[in-house]
């Protein structure tokens, strides 16, 4: 079986003194949740950053569906890659309302909005649908962050401490209603934290990564 | 390549007529410019300081009103303060005949003296231009650190030592900063010292090419004025570099207002309304009381046509300099593009072009197009709109780049990693999510370029089409015909569209003093 997404001698630096990822190799298989556990600087975002296109590794292949995205010849931009994409500050498009936000990614299908409904419904939202991101609470922001980024059926889920921003009540009720729904979509999730909790409950897998190593 | 023209007549020859004007008129120029420069930089740092000073520091009777009245000089070029001033002033003028009547004078009686002179245009440029010092030198008061003067005080200074010896040299790069745009808006300006027949290089290079039809020695004199700009920027921006110290954020305070008593609060009151006096209300006054009394046809039809003409290529300017700004703000965020990069900072010293050298690059540009590139026979290019939307586009792109850019900087880059891990690229980004979002920095700098257009003199005198005025040409024709209360109509219609950067202005510092009360 051939692994959703395969990282290949991942390495990484702004300057040549240090180095923020260093020979990182991953697979990761489809409808596989693995979570990258690791302190701060660790170089989590950054390998999440590489995956989706948003930088471009110093050296190593990432691929994606058995399909090179990027090595040191090729680099193909995020918006080709198709990924979902969840960070801690949830950046919201704050001129579109919470129906446009999940829509957003969704291209040539008539039947956007019936798509973006139901995942409101989803998560709960549907309500605010007409409402914007500025309206909502932290948490009804995440929702909508999270229905966004599963709107465009992504190949895999990309999640930055995507729950780092909520209180703990609000992140024990999201985290339940998030990992039923990814069971039931059988999304293939990386998920990056330091949380020790928050990996226990989703992964079926964790990796910890310390100065820029899987340990 | 305007600016590349122009200096590269320096290698070219030297004519007779240069001969002519560095034996006998060149030393004029740069007397003239010196003791204008010097004159106006004293009168604007003792206006605009002492004025930022007094309304960040003190609560006074009339202060709210004085914070924001005091930037409204900005809204009259120096041109149409000199026209004024010409009618307010002169031996028969309003002020003379006023005074005559009053005290029931003879007829020779002569009260206020001629203002037709370096002296008078010293006033006019100071009046006009403080408030580029008044602006900056406020900014840099109000974000001193209350605990760093508070230092000072338990060091033993004084109230006053504390203004003079802490907080003045601490604001003085900010201060240098207004100061050389001062100087540079003095040494660039055309209209007011040609209506004052002050000898200077903006005047001269006007007379070389106009009167004498030798366009390469005006080029020559063109490059030595904008060698002295060029200082000047170079200054200015290194002030700026250096104003960094004034406020830092992480440890700002803001500073204790104190009140005046009635004395001290009557004569903060009286500084502040000299140069709104001088500067706005008496101008503003005299231009109404000619266009209501003596102007009935206001509204007449070379008016309407100037007006039209003006709005026109305003407008067209303003969004195509605003566009320009957007899209290389846009390719310099998402490619990180270095050549853009450098290309939108070396198009934001547009700014401090003089006017009249812009022309005469310009001139000098699309007549090569038009001979070398273009049908040899006919000029396309030369004395069309082109060579003036271009001008205005080149003066007025550092406006519309500070403003989107810093729209731009309030944008996460999230919002982009989001967008475009949604598939979002390109012009997909940047219509539906970035233009969006930049709406109204978008809209402020198509307002503060219109503002700018309708106001630039020089230029549009020496690029326009024949037979196609603007308000600002209208106001220099009535002007050297000595028709004053005909200039009234365009000067007010200037001064009308002029206010709208004052309103953004005021409107920004009071949401960044809102943002900051937070």
């Amino acid at each position: 079986m051939m692994p959703m997404l395969d990282l290949e001698n991942i390495s990484h630096s702004y300057n040549e003194e240090r180095a923020i990822l260093s020979n990182v190799s991953l697979k990761i298989m489809a409808g596989e949740f693995i979570s990258i556990l690791g302190p701060s600087g660790s170089g989590k975002s950054t390998l999440l950053r590489i995956i989706s296109g948003l930088e471009k590794q110093t050296s190593g292949k990432v691929k994606l569906n058995n399909n090179i995205v990027s090595d040191d010849n090729y680099h193909s931009p995020p918006e080709k890659r198709n990924l979902g994409l969840v960070v801690q500050d949830k950046s919201l498009f704050p001129h579109l309302n919470v129906l446009r936000n999940v829509t957003f990614g969704i291209r040539g299908q008539k039947d956007r909005d019936n798509i973006g409904k139901d995942l409101l419904k989803l998560f709960k939202v549907d309500q605010h649908e007409k409402k914007f991101p500025n309206e909502l609470s932290g948490g009804e922001q995440q929702r909508v962050a999270l229905a966004r980024s599963l709107a465009p059926k992504p190949n895999i889920l990309l999640l930055d401490e995507p729950f780092s921003a909520l209180d703990d009540d609000l992140k024990e009720e999201l985290y339940l209603e998030t990992k039923k729904i990814i069971q039931d979509k059988k999304m293939t999730v990386l998920m990056v934290t330091h949380d020790k909790n928050e990996a226990d409950i989703f992964s079926d897998k964790i990796i910890f990564l310390e100065n820029g190593r899987i340990k | 390549m305007p600016l590349v023209a122009v200096l590269s007549s320096l290698f070219g020859e030297y004519s007779d007529n240069w001969n002519h004007l560095y034996n006998f008129v060149l030393f004029d120029y740069l007397r003239n410019s010196a003791v204008l420069v010097f004159g106006v930089s004293v009168l604007t740092l003792i206006i605009g300081t002492g004025t930022a000073w007094l309304v960040s520091n003190f609560n006074f009777f009339g202060k709210r009103f004085f914070e924001w009245a005091l930037i409204l000089p900005l809204s009259i070029p120096p041109y149409i303060l000199a026209y004024t001033f010409t009618g307010l002033f002169d031996s028969y003028g309003t002020l003379n005949n006023l005074v005559r009547n009053i005290f029931e004078l003879e007829q020779s009686y002569i009260f206020f003296p001629n203002i037709r002179n370096i002296f008078g245009a010293i006033i006019v440029f100071s009046f006009t231009l403080y408030p580029y010092i008044y602006l900056v030198a406020r900014s840099a008061f109000l974000n001193q650190s209350r605990s760093t003067l508070e230092s000072g005080r338990i060091l033993g200074l004084n109230r006053f030592e504390i203004s003079f010896k802490l907080a003045m040299p601490m604001i003085r790069p900010a201060i240098i900063g207004g100061l050389m745009l001062v100087i540079m808006e003095t040494l660039s300006d055309f209209g007011a010292v040609e209506h004052f027949a002050i000898p200077t290089f903006t005047t001269g290079i006007f007379r070389t090419w106009y009167g004498m039809g030798d366009l390469l020695t005006a080029m020559q004199l063109s490059s030595f004025l904008l060698i002295l700009v060029a200082i000047f920027l170079l200054i200015e921006n290194k002030s700026r570099r250096n104003a960094g110290f004034v406020s830092d954020s992480s440890t700002h305070s803001p500073i204790q207002i104190e009140r005046l008593n009635s004395r001290y609060s009557a004569l903060a009151f009286v500084f502040c309304s000299i140069p709104l006096l001088v500067g706005f209300i008496l101008p503003t006054s005299e231009l109404m009381i000619w266009a209501i009394y003596y102007n009935p046809s206001f509204f007449d039809d070379r008016f309407l046509d100037a007006a039209l003409n003006t709005i026109t290529l305003a407008v067209v300017a303003a969004v195509l300099c605003s566009m320009t700004a957007l899209l290389i703000n846009f390719s310099v965020r998402i490619n990180k593009n270095k050549i853009l990069r450098l290309l939108s900072s070396f198009l934001s010293i547009g700014y401090a072009l003089p006017g009249l050298i812009l022309a005469v690059g310009i001139v000098q540009t699309t007549t090569f197009i038009d001979s070398n590139l273009l049908n040899k026979s006919s000029l396309a290019l030369t004395g069309s709109l082109f060579g003036l939307v271009l001008a205005y586009i080149i003066k007025s792109y550092a406006l519309s780049n500070n403003t989107i850019s810093s729209g731009m900087e309030k944008i996460s880059i999230g919002i982009d990693n989001s967008a475009r891990v949604l598939k979002s690229s390109g012009w997909n980004l940047l219509g539906s999510i970035h233009f969006p979002l930049l709406k109204t920095s978008f809209f402020t700098s198509i307002l503060l370029v219109i503002s700018e257009v309708v106001k630039e003199l020089p230029a549009t005198l020496i690029l326009r089409p024949f037979n196609f005025d603007t308000l600002a040409v209208s106001t220099y024709i009535y002007a050297a015909e000595e028709r004053m209360r005909d200039a009234a109509a365009p000067s007010i219609a200037i001064i009308l569209v002029g206010l709208i950067p004052i309103i953004i202005i005021t409107r920004m510092i009071r949401s960044s003093r809102d943002k900051g009360a937070m």
